[in-house]
């Protein structure tokens, strides 16, 4: 409710935002933080590395820190509501707006979010739409959100971006893609996963095609899969790691060259971001110098990932 | 004083006998209610409460001699009034000059003084009276038609007594007087805005030095009794009821009067100079007025007052003095150049009556009476606060305020599924309420009435930067009741509960209710 200029509207008024119900609805949506991928970023001290540094270490941080930044995008735009005390609120949803974007003039927004409860009125599932449209034209989903849980915090989720109605609404960014791109994230138990699903189409943020996961561990480690090009050898590096809690590593990784796939490429890495085990059958390791080669042994490999 | 004034004082204070060589006993009562068929007095137990106190202070009756019954009944009143006389017996036995004063307030009908339900004929108390063991006997009756307990004699609505002049030191008088409010077909009258009867009120200012006409520093009987009657006369005959004449039996043998208090050895007073003319009201603390001193040109007056805090106002003109003094043990000059002039609007009035501004300070707490509400949206809060009174601005006894209390709180938000959040909340609430008071007794009152609120709230989550600050504003009508003891002339401690009524429709539409308990302290201001 609006305060009204009236003072008799000031006497009869019975107004705010102090709502349980509305914590309710936005504990149900997942914060940037939540949906990050956490590499740890081992030793900041410079190390003379004997066996050279761990190259695909510092692309894991590099790609986490683009897909964070991806999700940061995808994330503010649910976030935004946060701010913004529902326009019409009902028992099981929330509407917020329509608003004026006031980045893309003459563009409404909409956000709407709906949940279900179980038996013991405790909410199961959540679902969420921000709509965007050029009146008269109609509202199209910019984003849609489902979430199974009563907290983001501890439950499973998905995001669907769908840029092609942004780039139809002409609201999108230029670095965006033109296809949906989907995040899903599984926050309920240990691992807690996050994917990111950009196989249907190419350069998604930066970032080539393909379906990014990550999973960490309560107690600090985790895996990371992910994709990167390989500038010098014109092939795309898939590349499944695994971390420690500090920061040391080993990775498996394919190369994948045209219609070729060569395989499997083995490194290990300490906390120092220093190769400490290369079994390289293809020569990619910058350290093999262009021929195969075993360097250092196995037992120097991190245990327990 | 005039040297011809000087040798009559002296010659009184010659013949008058000292309080100190005199046992005296004092029995007073006090009763505000007078069972079927009357209204209950506002005044009657202050009035006894304030005899008391002025017999026991001037009037020459030790503490233990004295008695103070309020709310008492009739067969009370007879046990104590035996229990005096036995002891007057024994003083007697002694070889003692003993007096007996009888002081009564309340109600009386058809020749009978009504306690509560009781009923003790006006003849009974006259016949105990005349039976009593002491040497003198005084009653002192302020009711509706106490004259008629004179009636046997015959009453006298005389000025003045004839009081003979005493021949020597061995002709003491001895004997009954007695000396009532009204006729026996009268009514008693009191007033609001002095806070008392009519009688009393004058009886007792006259007690406290204004009727020492003889300037001796002591009040006799006579003294006392020309006073009252004259003042009491003077002041209702503009009253709805018309003027109300005191009258009395007088049954004095022997020669000379009888000095009901005496001045001298009081701690303190208010002395008013000789160019002092004119009335001059005193209020105490709480600005009742406790006596008035009607003077001429000439004169000077003492008022025998217990040490404290007094205002004096004068009217004079359109215009008012007023001032503030403190009495401890030596006597404060009361002249017109002490007096501030102010306009007559400020005039705090002659007694309790006219605004009476105070401020409250409180602590305590509010609680919602739902228990979902009271879940995170509106948790039981700390509230300080401070509410500024005016009491007797819209009629007698009635009182409006304005209020602001701030506080708030830590609480748990608790929801299906969630993880407990914290929360800090913060709450500002004034209002303005309009209540009556209730007199229970002489220092406690009781209050009932209503109040317009507004409340705001706010709270935010800790650790939880994702969650958006909130915040609630609405208007809540109630109820407020508070129970308040004055413990000083200007101070009081209360105890205030409110409940009100909350409209929130924020997640769906919600009547709630809450209450919120406070103690504090009220301090009377001084205008």
């Amino acid at each position: 409710m609006r305060l009204g200029s009236s003072p008799v509207l000031l006497l009869l008024c019975a107004c705010g935002n102090l709502s349980n119900e509305d914590v309710a609805f936005l504990e149900a949506i997942p914060q940037k933080q939540q949906l990050h991928v956490a590499i740890p970023q081992g030793s900041t001290s410079q190390n003379l590395c004997t066996n050279g540094a761990a190259d695909v270490y510092a692309s894991a941080k590099s790609t986490g820190t683009s897909i964070n930044a991806g999700v940061d995008d995808i994330v503010a735009l649910v976030d935004a509501i946060r701010k913004v005390t529902p326009t019409t609120r009902d028992v099981d949803s929330r509407t917020w707006g329509p608003f004026p974007d006031k980045d893309h003039a003459g563009v409404f927004i909409q956000v709407v979010m709906s949940r279900e409860l179980d038996a013991s009125r405790t909410p199961w599932r959540f679902i969420y739409t921000i709509s965007a449209a050029r009146p008269p034209g109609a509202y199209l989903p910019i984003l849609e959100g489902e979430f199974f849980g009563a907290q983001a915090s501890n439950g499973i989720g998905r995001i669907t971006l769908h840029f092609e109605n942004s780039t139809a609404l002409g609201i999108n960014k230029p670095t965006d893609p033109t296809f949906p791109a989907r995040i899903f994230y599984d926050l309920s138990g240990d691992p807690r996963t996050i994917s990111l699903d950009l196989t249907a189409g190419v350069n998604a943020f930066g970032l080539i095609s393909f379906d990014y996961s990550w999973a960490g561990y309560a107690d600090g480690h985790g895996q990371f899969d992910y994709a990167f090009p390989d500038a010098k050898s014109g092939c795309t590096d898939e590349v499944t790691t695994f971390f420690n809690a500090q920061g040391a590593g080993r990775d498996v990784f394919r190369a994948r060259c045209g219609s070729l796939l060569y395989g499997d490429v083995k490194q290990c890495w300490d906390a120092g971001g220093c190769l400490t085990f290369v079994d390289d059958p293809f020569g990619f390791t910058p350290a093999c110098l262009g021929l195969p080669c075993i360097l250092g042994t196995l037992a120097q490999c991190p245990a327990g990932i | 004083m005039s040297g011809a004034r000087t040798l009559c004082a002296a010659a009184l204070l010659a013949a008058l006998p000292a309080l100190a060589e005199e046992r005296r006993f004092a029995l007073v009562v006090g009763d505000a209610k007078g069972g079927v068929g009357t209204r209950p007095l506002r005044y009657a137990e202050r009035d006894a409460r304030r005899m008391h106190a002025i017999l026991t202070r001037l009037g020459g009756v030790r503490p233990e001699d004295a008695r103070l019954l309020t709310a008492a009944s009739a067969d009370e009143v007879r046990v104590a009034l035996a229990d005096l006389a036995a002891r007057a017996d024994q003083a007697k036995a002694r070889g003692e000059e003993t007096v007996l004063v009888v002081y009564y307030s309340g109600h009386a009908k058809e020749g009978e003084l009504r306690l509560g339900d009781t009923r003790m004929p006006l003849v009974e108390l006259r016949d105990a009276l005349r039976n009593a063991p002491a040497d003198v006997r005084i009653g002192l009756l302020d009711s509706c038609q106490s004259g008629a307990i004179t009636r046997p004699k015959g009453i006298r609505a005389a000025p003045a007594f004839d009081v003979q002049q005493a021949q020597a030191a061995s002709t003491r008088p001895r004997g009954l007087v007695l000396i009532a409010s009204s006729s026996a077909d009268e009514e008693s009258q009191e007033s609001d805005e002095i806070g008392a009867s009519f009688f009393t009120h004058y009886l007792a200012s006259g007690l406290l030095g204004d009727a020492d006409a003889s300037g001796d520093g002591k009040v006799t009987l006579a003294e006392a009794y020309a006073y009252a009657y004259a003042r009491t006369v003077g002041e209702t005959a503009e009253t709805r009821a018309g003027a109300q004449h005191p009258v009395y039996l007088y049954d004095l043998g022997g020669a000379g009067d009888v000095v009901l208090t005496e001045l001298a050895p009081s701690r303190g007073a208010m002395v008013f100079p000789s160019a002092a003319e004119g009335v001059y009201v005193v209020l105490d603390g709480s600005r009742r007025a406790v006596a008035e001193v009607a003077k001429a040109r000439g004169d000077q007056r003492r008022l025998a007052l217990a040490p404290g805090d007094y205002v004096v106002k004068k009217r004079e003109g359109d215009s008012l003095l007023i001032g503030s003094f403190s009495l401890s043990d030596g006597p404060v000059e009361i002249a017109d150049a002490r007096l501030a002039r102010r306009p007559l609007s400020e005039d705090p009035q002659k007694g309790a009556t006219g605004p009476r501004w105070s401020l409250l300070g409180t602590g305590g707490g509010q609680f919602f009476f739902d228990s979902a509400a009271r879940n995170g949206l509106f948790p039981p809060a700390a509230l300080v606060g401070a509410e500024l009174g005016v009491r007797d601005d819209l009629g007698h006894d009635l009182a409006w305020a304005i209020d602001l209390s701030v506080g708030g709180g830590a609480a748990t938000l608790r929801l299906p599924g969630v993880t407990p959040i914290p929360e800090r909340f913060f709450e500002t609430t004034g209002g303005a309420s309009l209540w009556r008071d209730f007199a229970v007794g002489e220092a406690w009152t009781l209050s009932l009435g209503v109040r317009v609120a507004f409340l705001y709230l706010s709270r935010t989550f800790q650790n939880h930067s994702e969650l958006p600050d909130q915040s609630f504003f609405t208007i809540t009508p109630g109820v407020t009741t508070a129970l308040s003891w004055r413990f000083a002339s200007r101070w009081s401690a209360v105890a205030r509960g409110r409940v009100n009524y909350l409209f929130y429709n924020v997640d769906k539409a919600q009547n709630l209710g809450y209450a919120e308990l406070a103690l504090g302290v009220d301090y009377a201001l001084g205008f």
